[in-house]
């Protein structure tokens, strides 16, 4: 084996190799040649061949083409850009550890104009509710400023904007505490619909606040009374008011027997409709059926539970409910004392009587009717009207002041209108399932269980929504089993498991903290004029 | 279970509001619209029995009555120094007058503190007949129970659906207890002397005054509907035997309590005593003569035990040979027979021509003796009539009605001093001074003996 000189290794290369081009020093001229005159041409095609239109001359600048609804902002780009001033595309992506965005500063990008124009170029028309930014890290308000991080324009007409992928929510909710200035109220992760990446409703997790005694199970068995149990409400002791409300055979020709028991459905009480007043934050949410009407007194419970003033004559007004209590005074003063004196009420002291005493004959009224009641009677009788209360509500809750807090008869019954106070719940698209899937624990004719209404909420967890809210590609889980199946009716047995479905983004869980009727509205005017940002 | 949550903390807060520390729980479990307190006419009966009871029940106002001025003036002839309002008013109230007028424990009648106006108002209600309702509030709304059972007995409800059972569920007050739930309702001859109406309990009369605030088409209604004839007679047996038994418990409270008025003189024949001395004597024997010994507890003897014609009876039972142990002794002997007796006539059919054949028949050969004996007479007579009417034409039937009501007229009490004063005023009160018994036999010989069919004589 011979070894390489050092003569050899130096005459290995040229000593004038600098002055001449070699093979890719050539290639490299011709690239940037070639793309110095292609950017050339394409510069004159843009700026100087004018037989172009307009529309195809934009879309060389543009993404895309926008979607339908910023259809009429097509041609006029200065609705939403500043000339000569480009915007920070990174800005949508969040703060600094979630894209280099700094490094853009370097081309004359400043973020924080492209942040505040981005927010205030869609607030002009958009007056959306924040999320939380009171809660959130300066990185996290950024992120909520850049409307165009879910919302990305020109991406065709056929863009839907409000839908979002998950991973948009993700990019916050995978790892909440790095945006919240405190601990997180919600899930610290959540980045998939189901118990692992999602967790259960928040209302399942806290105790329920009713303070309505109200047995569910025992309303949906006929007559509301248990198996066995005596006493159930008939037909007969409905007023015909309420009579044709429940007995749903008298429309076709087939009513109910007197003495059938009542039976009624989940709609007679739960019927469908928009948000429950005061408390809507959008306008979607007022949309028949996405909720059901508030429970009240009058509408509800007025059939069978009308409360009774104790000399309960044919023609006796039942007692207003939530009334002061001097009222219901009044009222049962004037109907024990209306009674007597129409004659449907034994006075005192009437000693009349149809079949005669032997000596004693069949004595007389007093020809007089007293206008004051007894002492005592009046108390009497309100004891009487208390304890119906109590059916339904505890002592604390019908005194004067509790009543005066109300303030209004048909008051809410003191329970969440909506239990899913986080997310959207959509009851009108899912009335083709039967209740008893998702609220099984109301259903459970047959025992004799002790009511758990008042100590747990009554709907199911988030197993009954994953079933059929999954990721397209999965299956219908075995655990639907061709019985449960039939509990969904027309419903398609597939859903979107996006966030977007249940979750609104903008001041949404914010007003549901906050006072009915009271939305956080970022003010315009916080934020920099679109004319303002041209300034450097 | 669901129910006994609810109703167990109504009835608790009810027990607490009327301050009871008994079985009684109140009225006020019973008012709901879907139970007992829905207007009247809406649903079935009981559904709206309360708000019946309350409405026309003169049970509801018994309380009540307990401050009128006639009940004031009572209780200021039982103790001078208890005017109303006061203490000691209600004190005389909780010993005399509470375990009837109201829906009292033993606790409530005795003590001296004022008594809530609440419990007046409440007068008698549901667990004064049904029985303090603590242990059967929740099981009687279940299907098997019955209040005929011994489970329901057991849980301290009352029957009050056969003849026997509400009979003897009236006849605690009525008639009168020192026993039954350990309160002493007892309207003894101080009371009467005071002021208080003199006792003639009579199940039909009283049933057929009440408002129903029960379902008389259900069958266990049967004994009424089917027979007041055999209503009356069963009614009354049992009438007697609370009556035996009240005479037999003050006998022995006398003999254990010194304090106790004995011989009690409401066990005898009131117009024995009280008779005006400017007419003849209500109580002569048809010679004219008085005998000098009383009718021992006439309303309720007369037609059912001939004390008239037992003199040694008479004489053993009298005041002035009556003797506590014996009384007490006898009185037991007879109740237990005569709840017997009543047993036997519940199965028994009666027959009201046949019933109305005999009494008329009898009424035709001569007169009744005295008041009671009238007036014994006209309850059997009017029992069968009203059975008897069912099955005639009705233009019969109106003047059988028409009978018994010029019957009812000769029976009436009338005034001999009625001079304008007032009631309470006058010497004879609810006397029969005026009776005329050949007046009662020629109404029965004149206007109701033609209406009766004409018996056929056995060949």
């Amino acid at each position: 084996m011979s070894l390489e000189t050092g003569k050899q290794r130096s005459e290995r290369i040229q000593i004038d190799y600098y002055r001449k081009r070699d093979d890719l020093s050539r290639w490299r001229f011709v690239c940037i040649a070639g793309a110095l005159v292609a950017s050339g041409v394409y510069a004159a095609y843009l700026f100087g061949w004018s037989g172009k239109a307009t529309e195809q001359r934009i879309t060389q600048f543009s993404t895309g083409p926008l979607s339908s609804v910023h259809a009429h902002f097509e041609d006029r780009c200065e609705a939403c850009h500043l000339s000569g001033t480009p915007i920070d595309l990174q800005a949508t992506a969040g703060p600094a550890d979630f894209g280099p965005a700094e490094a853009l500063t370097l081309l004359g990008i400043d973020r924080q104009s492209s942040l505040n124009h981005l927010e205030s170029v869609c607030q002009r028309c958009h007056q959306v509710a924040a999320h939380h930014d009171e809660r959130m890290t300066q990185d996290g308000q950024d992120i909520d400023r850049n409307c165009s991080l879910c919302h990305a324009e020109h991406r065709g007409a056929e863009k839907d904007l409000v839908a979002v992928s998950n991973a948009k929510c993700a990019i916050c909710h995978q790892r909440l505490s790095r945006v919240c200035v405190s601990s997180p109220r919600v899930d610290e992760s959540t980045v998939a619909f189901d118990r692992s990446g999602h967790g259960d409703f928040q209302s399942l997790k806290d105790p329920d606040p009713g303070r309505i005694r109200f047995d569910h199970a025992q309303h949906l068995r006929p007559g509301q009374v248990e198996p066995g149990q005596r006493g159930g409400t008939t037909y007969a002791a409905l007023s015909p008011q309420w009579r044709r409300r429940y007995d749903r055979g008298q429309e076709s020709g087939a009513s109910a027997s007197d003495d059938a028991p009542v039976q009624l459905n989940c709609d007679d009480c739960h019927q469908l409709s928009g948000n429950p007043e005061g408390r809507s934050t959008q306008g979607a949410d007022l949309e028949l059926g996405r909720y059901f009407q508030t429970i009240s007194f009058e509408q509800h419970c007025v059939g069978c539970h009308g409360i009774s003033p104790g000399v309960a004559t044919s023609d006796a007004p039942l007692l207003p409910h939530a009334a002061p209590w001097d009222q219901v005074d009044l009222l049962l003063s004037a109907t024990i004392l209306g009674a007597r004196a129409r004659g449907q009420a034994r006075l005192p002291g009437d000693n009349s009587r149809r079949e005669p005493l032997p000596g004693i004959g069949v004595g007389a009224a007093p020809e007089t009717v007293s206008t004051r009641l007894p002492d005592g009677v009046l108390d009497a009788a309100r004891q009487r009207v208390q304890a119906q209360c109590q059916t339904c509500h505890l002592p604390e809750d019908y005194t004067d002041q509790a009543i005066a807090r109300v303030g209004r008869r048909n008051a809410d019954p003191m329970i969440p209108p909506r239990w899913l106070r986080k997310g959207l719940y959509d009851h009108a698209a899912h009335r083709s399932i039967q209740c008893e899937y998702c609220h099984a624990a109301v259903h459970q004719a047959g025992e004799t269980t002790d009511p758990v209404d008042q100590s747990q909420v009554m709907i199911a967890g988030i197993e009954s929504c994953v079933a059929c809210h999954r990721p397209a590609k999965n299956p219908l889980p075995q655990s639907v089993s061709p019985e449960i199946e039939a509990m969904f009716g027309t419903t398609p047995t597939w859903g979107s498991d996006d966030c977007t479905l249940c979750h609104r983004y903008h001041g949404f869980d914010a007003a549901q903290e906050a006072p009915a009727g009271s939305v956080t509205i970022r003010p315009v005017a916080a934020v920099r004029p679109p004319d303002s940002e041209a300034a450097p | 279970m669901r129910w006994l949550a609810i109703v167990g903390l109504v009835a608790g807060t009810a027990g607490a509001c009327l301050g009871q520390s008994s079985a009684l729980i109140g009225d006020v479990t019973c008012a709901t619209t879907t139970c007992h307190g829905n207007r009247i006419g809406a649903g079935p009966k009981w559904n709206h029995s309360l708000s019946t009871f309350l409405a026309n029940d003169p049970h509801a106002l018994a309380g009540l009555v307990l401050t009128t001025p006639a009940s004031q003036s009572i209780v200021g002839r039982l103790d001078a120094d208890a005017k109303y309002p006061s203490r000691r008013y209600d004190a005389v109230l909780r010993e005399r007058c509470l375990s009837c007028h109201t829906t009292a424990s033993s606790a409530d009648c005795s003590g001296g503190d004022p008594i809530a106006a609440t419990m007046l108002a409440g007068g008698v209600s549901c667990e004064a007949c049904h029985g303090p309702a603590k242990d059967w509030l929740h099981p009687h709304q279940w299907d098997g129970f019955d209040a005929s059972t011994e489970m329901a007995r057991d849980a301290g409800m009352r029957e009050t659906q056969s003849v026997i059972g509400r009979t003897e569920t009236c006849v605690r007050c009525h008639v009168g207890s020192r026993r039954d739930d350990d309160l002493i309702r007892d309207v003894n001859h101080d009371l009467i002397a005071a002021g208080h109406p003199a006792l003639r309990f009579d199940l039909l009369i009283y049933d057929r005054n009440l408002p129903e605030h029960w379902d008389r088409t259900r069958p266990n209604q049967a004994g009424f509907e089917q027979s007041a004839l055999r209503t009356r007679q069963v009614s009354r047996a049992i009438t007697l035997a609370a009556a035996a038994e009240l005479a037999a418990e003050r006998a022995e409270d006398s003999l254990a309590d010194a304090s106790l008025p004995w011989p009690e003189f409401t066990e005898y024949d009131c117009f024995a005593c009280h008779q005006t001395l400017r007419t003849s004597s209500p109580l002569a024997s048809p010679d004219g003569i008085s005998d000098g010994l009383p009718i021992w507890n006439a309303w309720y003897t007369a037609g059912q035990i001939d004390l008239r014609g037992r003199r040694e009876t008479l004489e053993l039972l009298s005041p002035r040979e009556s003797d506590p142990e014996r009384i007490s002794r006898i009185g037991a002997q007879l109740a237990r027979r005569y709840r017997e007796h009543a047993e036997r006539l519940e199965g028994d059919t009666a027959d009201p021509a046949e019933a109305l054949q005999q009494t008329v028949g009898r009424l035709s050969r001569h007169a009744p003796s005295d008041w009671h004996s009238a007036a014994s007479d006209y309850l059997l007579l009017r029992a069968a009539v009203i059975d008897f009417e069912r099955t005639v034409d009705p233009r019969t039937a109106q003047a059988l009605k028409d009978a018994m009501t010029a019957l009812e007229k000769t029976l009436r009490f009338t005034n001999a001093d009625d001079d304008g004063r007032p009631a309470e005023q006058r010497n004879v009160w609810h006397s029969p001074v005026h009776f005329q018994p050949q007046a009662f036999r020629r109404v029965v010989l004149q206007q109701l003996q033609p209406q009766l069919p004409v018996k056929q004589e056995a060949e």
